[in-house]
């Protein structure tokens, strides 16, 4: 009690950082007239064509025979520099239809470098549906788990070629395992699921990977990241050691000035090397220049799909993306309609500039859900050195007194104008995983709660300077360390320590540099730090939950590192973690092997309860609004979608089928 | 004069040496190095990469050899005309480096005339008419344009020039030619751009220039030669351009030299805030993100060309005002 007393004393900052922050807020909706609180947390899957949420059709099926191709490369025909279409299409292409209107040939498009994964999407071999909670098939067609997953069978969808017009085949997933995966020089440490796998080609167009232990999560990894596993093995054989003479190909190699061999393929498998020729790709487009300032790309003569009408996709003819580094430049670009589509580096602060830019330029911006369970996430170091402060953050009431302390509805109001949800850290609820406590858990405001909670920690304020100390008289002080990016973190930091300083606690804000988020996150030297809890949808969370489970360390997550250690090294090093601890890994570890869908679910909602109970992290808002600007003149662009890595942006939401509007 | 010359090029041997040992050390003076930088890259994109993986990284790299070799590798390679291999593009430096080269010599030289152009009269007017209305209303706009900062006055020229004339903001040419070959119209299109990184760069250096060249003027407008020659007639304005001017402007040439590195090292951040494709910005994301090769071989190139403007000065000097070259 005495402590509120004396906090009380000081509110005066608090409140005019508060004040000044509300009423810029209220100044912002005022002139943007945004409509009020929306906390649907999902998105309506009927705003997205039903054939979107099921696996593709082909041309056959919707008895579509007649296949049209864009002028632009029907006068290539001509010249007979292109084979005809029917060369170039397979027998029976998959039909994409397009969010709104069928579209029209031809046009530029204008983006920024930093979208060209968002406008030219991959074209992975299994792919995301829009509610990003199925994996449907894309150029595979089928695939079978046998042996209890550890052996798993792809079949591919015939006649799909590569932009140079050889065949993709199962040549080509099997020359990425063998010579790219398993290459000593080009990857110098293998995942150890992938230790002594092997790749078996059936025909043509089967394959099966082989594993010692069951892998059925290579189907999402197939999905979510499957166009990192095939390479157009027909073209990359000639920069690969295996395939021609070693001394030859490092000779050329130094000419142009390359360090390596490995360096050399990679710039041509990643397309960072300046010069044609550039790797072939099955995406819709593909890169044929490279400058200092921009990159140019052209459509793809042998991209495999077809409107419901059998035009040839994609419709626009070429992109032209321009490499701007200062994002606010970029932010201004966009606001003042300069570009087609901009999205990936625009931030949830800049909405109002961007409403601003639908009045006075031909722009419309898109409210996207960015897929974090919580935008910013508060990870207080259970494994700091610190033995005192190690024995507070490990008791559980200080954890749930720092997060009742937050007030999570003015957090989503100040930062996000109400489009946000406020939530704990957790997957997003068209995850099969999901359960609505485990996002609710503790994120009901009550500071008096909070301060009933750390008083009875003995953390009261002894001094009477209006902080709470350890026993003796000495301050309990925090050091929040944060790497200030992709989210808006500092605003939330800023807003997240005036509450918790209004429950007596010191918190110290320091931001720091990329480089040393890594150096001090990996080393567990940070007291506290944020990030944003991405991988929260039923493509990552099983793969990657490394926000409720210790099982890797890196720089976005430093609150055990000691306990993940001891798991990844057998324990070897790090330190034994208690045993609730240790359920969770063994939960983890029985899920990657589960075929059994029913298992996987129940082990994937032990796992999320548990910190929902424990709050080994905090979350403070999560599905925050994307602003994705979208040009007058470019159609079919999905009005809501989820925007992340999970699904690759906009993959499930098929960029092929925007066009550009004459 | 020639053996002025080669004396001074011997002496730079050793200059250089130090320099290129003390900025191998400063670059690896800060945690981590390039690969941690690119493994946090890596990791913002998604991918899970464990410490095995970073150190079998290191040694492709050669990061992994002893600092002294690492540090001879690269010096022996930077003699022979390879500045090495950048990390995070993924490019030979001198790739990297010649892309970007011919624009910032376009724009750091235009800026340069812009000043010149600017500067030079004012200051002369200034200091001819000390005192009147003229000369306190320059002084007013030169200081203010010093004290802009410079992406400030880049962050207003741009949306003037977007709101009033259409100009789309950032870089050097409109979409339609960026990709373009050379013609009439794309060489009108970047005229039509550059300005503004011109006004920008050369309003920052216009006031101290006015400022110096009104004050060296002033000095020798008072000296008795000019007294002589105004009391025998000569005509005002071949009095002062004769003489006095030739004099006043000897310190501009004296830091010619500083401008060959600038060519290089640019304005980073004028040149981030405008987007313009020069090598200010490679430097400043070269340091950032520490990679070594690009960084350290820029960091070369710019002592180097340091070194040589000082000797472009001084043998200019020489040649400008004869009281040096008498000496």
């Amino acid at each position: 009690m005495l402590v509120s007393k004396n906090a009380a004393q000081k509110p005066y900052k608090r409140l005019a950082l508060r004040g000044s922050l509300v009423s810029a807020r209220l100044l912002v909706l005022a002139l943007l007239n945004l409509p009020q609180p929306g906390l649907a947390a999902e998105i309506n899957p009927a705003i997205w064509p039903a054939s979107w949420l099921a696996p593709a059709k082909t041309a056959s099926e919707l008895n579509i025979t007649d296949f049209k191709e864009p002028p632009l490369l029907a006068a290539l025909v001509e010249n007979g520099k292109l084979p005809p279409l029917s060369a170039r299409l397979p027998l029976d292409p998959m039909v994409l239809e397009p969010a709104d209107s069928i579209g029209s040939y031809g046009g530029t498009a204008r983006i920024f470098e930093s979208d060209w994964n968002m406008f030219n999407p991959v074209e992975s071999p299994l792919s995301i549906d829009p509610t990003v909670a199925h994996i449907l098939p894309n150029t595979i067609k089928t695939w079978e788990l046998t042996d209890e997953g550890r052996t798993i069978t792809f079949k591919l969808r015939a006649g799909i070629k590569w932009s140079d017009g050889e065949p993709l085949d199962a040549d080509d997933f099997i020359f990425f395992h063998r010579h790219q995966l398993l290459n000593p020089e080009l990857s110098p440490v293998l995942d150890p699921r992938w230790l002594d796998s092997r790749t078996e080609k059936v025909d043509d167009l089967t394959f099966s990977y082989h594993f010692k232990e069951p892998f059925p999560l290579l189907i999402n990894l197939m999905a979510q990241l499957g166009d990192y596993y095939v390479i157009p093995s027909d073209y990359m054989r000639q920069f690969h050691p295996d395939f021609v003479n070693r001394e030859a190909l490092i000779k050329r190699i130094r000419q142009e000035g390359y360090i390596s061999w490995m360096a050399y393929y990679n710039a041509i498998r990643l397309w960072t090397r300046n010069q044609p020729p550039l790797m072939p790709t099955l995406r819709p487009f593909q890169l044929i220049k490279r400058t200092a300032t921009s990159k140019l790309y052209n459509r793809n003569a042998y991209y495999a799909k077809v409107d419901p009408q059998g035009q040839q996709l994609p419709y626009i003819d070429k992109i032209n993306a321009d490499i701007i580094e200062n994002q606010d430049v970029l932010a201004a670009k966009a606001a003042t309609g300069q570009v087609d589509f901009a999205a990936f580096e625009l931030k949830t602060q800049d909405f109002p500039l961007f409403k601003l830019g639908e009045k006075t330029a031909e722009i419309k911006v898109h409210v996207w859900k960015r897929l974090h369970g919580s935008d910013v996430i508060i990870e207080p170091n259970l494994n700091i050195r610190d033995e005192r402060l190690k024995a507070v953050f490990q008791d559980i009431r200080f954890r749930k007194a720092l997060s009742v302390a937050i007030n999570r509805d003015e957090m989503n109001s100040i930062i996000y104008f109400n489009k946000g949800v406020p939530r704990q850290a957790t997957v997003i609820p068209t995850s099969r995983f999901f359960e609505p406590t485990f996002a609710s858990a503790y994120t009901e405001y009550d500071p008096a709660q909070a301060r009933i909670w750390l008083d009875e920690m003995g953390l009261t304020d002894r001094d009477g300077d209006g902080f709470r100390d350890y026993g003796n008289e000495e301050r309990l002080t925090i050091t929040l360390e944060f790497l200030d990016f992709e989210t808006p973190k500092n605003i939330s930091l800023e807003l997240v320590t005036s509450y918790w300083r209004e429950v007596g606690l010191d918190i110290r804000l320091k931001e720091v540099d990329p480089a040393l988020q890594t150096s001090r996150a990996t080393a567990g030297l940070m007291q506290m730090t944020v990030w944003h809890a991405d991988r929260t949808t039923d493509i990552l969370f099983p793969f990657q939950p490394m926000w409720y489970v210790p099982m890797h360390t890196g720089w976005e997550e430093s609150h055990w590192n000691d306990w993940a250690t001891y798991y990844l090294s057998k324990g070897l090093r790090g330190e034994r973690p208690p045993a609730e601890i240790i359920q969770l890994q063994t939960w983890w570890d029985e899920l990657t092997r589960s075929t059994d869908p029913q298992r996987v679910t129940t082990l994937g909602k032990n796992i999320l309860r548990s910190t929902a109970e424990n709050l080994w992290t905090i979350g403070t808002v999560g599905l925050a609004p994307q602003p994705v600007v979208v040009g007058h003149r470019l159609k079919n662009v999905a009005v809501q979608g989820y925007w992340g890595w999970d699904n690759r942006w906009t993959m499930p939401y098929h960029p092929a089928t925007w066009y550009l509007e004459k | 004069m020639g053996t002025y010359i080669l004396k001074r090029l011997l002496a730079m041997i050793p200059t250089l040496i130090i320099i290129s040992v003390i900025v191998f050390i400063l670059i690896q003076l800060p945690p981590g190095d390039i690969i941690s930088a690119n493994l946090a890259a890596l990791q913002q994109q998604g991918m899970e990469v464990s410490t095995e993986q970073i150190e079998a990284l290191r040694a492709q790299y050669n990061l992994d050899m002893p600092l002294p070799l690492q540090y001879f590798h690269w010096i022996f390679n930077f003699m022979q005309g390879d500045m090495g291999y950048s990390i995070k593009y993924e490019q030979p430096v001198n790739t990297l480096i010649w892309e970007r080269l011919g624009y910032t010599v376009i724009i750091a030289v235009a800026s340069l005339l812009f000043t010149w152009a600017l500067a030079i009269p004012i200051g002369i007017y200034s200091a001819v008419k000390q005192y009147s209305f003229g000369d306190y209303l320059f002084t007013v706009i030169g200081l203010l344009g010093l004290a802009t900062p410079s992406f400030m006055l880049a962050l207003i020229l741009m949306y003037c020039a977007y709101t009033w004339f259409g100009i789309s903001v950032g870089g050097l040419f409109s979409p339609e030619y960026a990709e373009a070959p050379w013609s009439l119209s794309k060489t009108a299109d970047l005229l039509s751009h550059i300005w503004i990184p011109m006004i920008v760069l050369g309003t920052a250096g216009t006031a101290s220039i006015m400022r110096v060249m009104r004050a060296n003027l002033l000095d020798e407008l008072s000296k008795p030669y000019v007294v002589t020659a105004r009391a025998k007639g000569v005509r005002p304005m071949k009095l002062i351009f004769k003489y006095p001017v030739r004099i006043a402007i000897n310190p501009f040439i004296s830091t010619i030299g500083w401008l060959l590195p600038t060519l290089i090292s640019g304005e980073a951040i004028v040149s981030i805030v405008l987007n313009l494709p020069t090598t200010g910005p490679l430097l400043l994301q070269a340091l950032l993100s520490q990679d070594m090769f690009l960084a350290g071989s820029f960091l070369m190139l710019l002592s180097i060309l340091t070194v040589l403007g000082m000797l472009l000065s001084d043998i200019l000097l020489a040649v400008v005002d004869p009281r040096i070259r008498y000496e």
